[in-house]
């Protein structure tokens, strides 16, 4: 006897649209007996061998591709690319400092990602979608900019401090007498060191999340990053204590 | 006898990776123990500690008329998906 395992295609039918984000396996005994178990993404080895086990050794055939078309697209964008919207936006303002363009290039890279879904490994979905992101800010910015097309890198955060520039100042005036002495710190940053520290600190980005999200080496968000907070450091050791 | 990295320039130079939790396991449980045994890095370990919990403090929650807009306009693409199939 053996067990033939496959995900996703039966994900509607037996775990419903609320989980659909989990991935499930199908297990089919004797073309008689169905197990449908609900993993999270990365786990499924663990499962089959668990369920290999369980079924005393008898599981020979594994497929764990999600089945092209449109359910098994639906099913693995939803295991992968929907929890990380928040993350998305978030990264996104953080680059565009506007929350119409943030909510315009999160629409482009969901957009990207849904082509590119079928073709995706399953690993590391926050990266995948970051590099998705950053390569469709650059063309973003390169349809609005044609003229600075030479350098999309210096083009793009260029744009980006650009209209970061009107929203600080109006921010800065706006704030200035509530602005905790951290606050006051960030936003002494110079923009490359500033925006590290946000992706890193503020939205909790790896190292290796930050660095594709800006298009720059892991090494160079790491340098920024420390500098950044030495930066941070001296400058509130320089603020005068607050009066208590 | 002090492994690589007990001492205190070496933790100096990788205490904020330390702090973001982005060593190896075995470096870090190095620099942990010497961050129990040495006052000046333990010092400077609670600083940068601070700074770190200080600034994530600073994070805003998300817009969630933009998120829920953001759910609609995925679920939007899978029906057009399904519906040019
Ligand atoms: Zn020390």
């Amino acid at each position: 006897m053996g067990v033939f395992c496959r995900s996703g295609s039966f994900h509607r039918k037996f775990v419903g649209k609320s989980t659909l984000h989990d991935s499930s396996l199908l297990v089919t005994v004797r073309n008689t007996n169905y197990i449908a178990v609900s993993t999270a993404s990365g786990l499924r080895q663990f499962h089959v061998e668990f369920l290999s086990r369980a079924l005393g050794g008898k599981v020979f055939g594994v497929e764990t591709t999600t089945p092209a078309g449109p359910v098994g697209q639906d099913a693995r964008f939803n295991e992968y690319v929907i929890p990380e919207l928040d993350v998305l936006y978030r990264v996104a303002y953080s680059i565009t400092r506007n929350k119409t363009d943030s909510e315009d290039l999160v629409q482009d890279t969901l957009l990207r990602a849904y082509r590119a879904i079928d073709r995706f490994d399953g690993r590391y979905p926050r990266a995948w979608l970051l590099t998705i992101m950053r390569n469709a800010q650059v063309n973003r910015v390169r349809r609005k900019r044609p003229e600075l097309m030479h350098d999309p890198d210096e083009t793009m955060s260029r744009m980006a401090d650009e209209s970061a520039e009107a929203a600080d100042a109006e921010t800065q005036l706006m704030d200035q007498e509530f602005e905790a002495p951290i606050e006051s710190a960030l936003a002494a940053l110079p923009k490359k060191f500033r925006k590290v520290v946000e992706l890193v600190d503020l939205n909790e980005l790896s190292y290796q999340e930050a660095a594709d999200a800006l298009g720059i080496p892991v090494g160079t968000v790491m340098s920024r990053l420390h500098r950044a907070r030495r930066n941070i450091r001296q400058h509130l050791e320089a603020s005068p204590l607050e009066e208590t | 006898m002090a492994t690589k990295y007990t001492n205190c320039k070496e933790v100096a130079l990788r205490l904020q990776t330390y702090l973001d939790g982005e060593l190896d396991d075995a470096r870090m449980e190095e620099i942990r123990s010497h961050l129990d045994a040495c006052i000046d890095c333990g010092f400077e370990a609670d600083a940068f500690r601070e700074i770190k919990n200080d600034l994530g403090s600073l994070a805003q929650p998300v817009d969630s008329d933009a998120l829920a807009r953001l759910r609609d306009f995925s679920a939007r693409i899978a029906a057009e998906a399904a519906e040019a199939n």
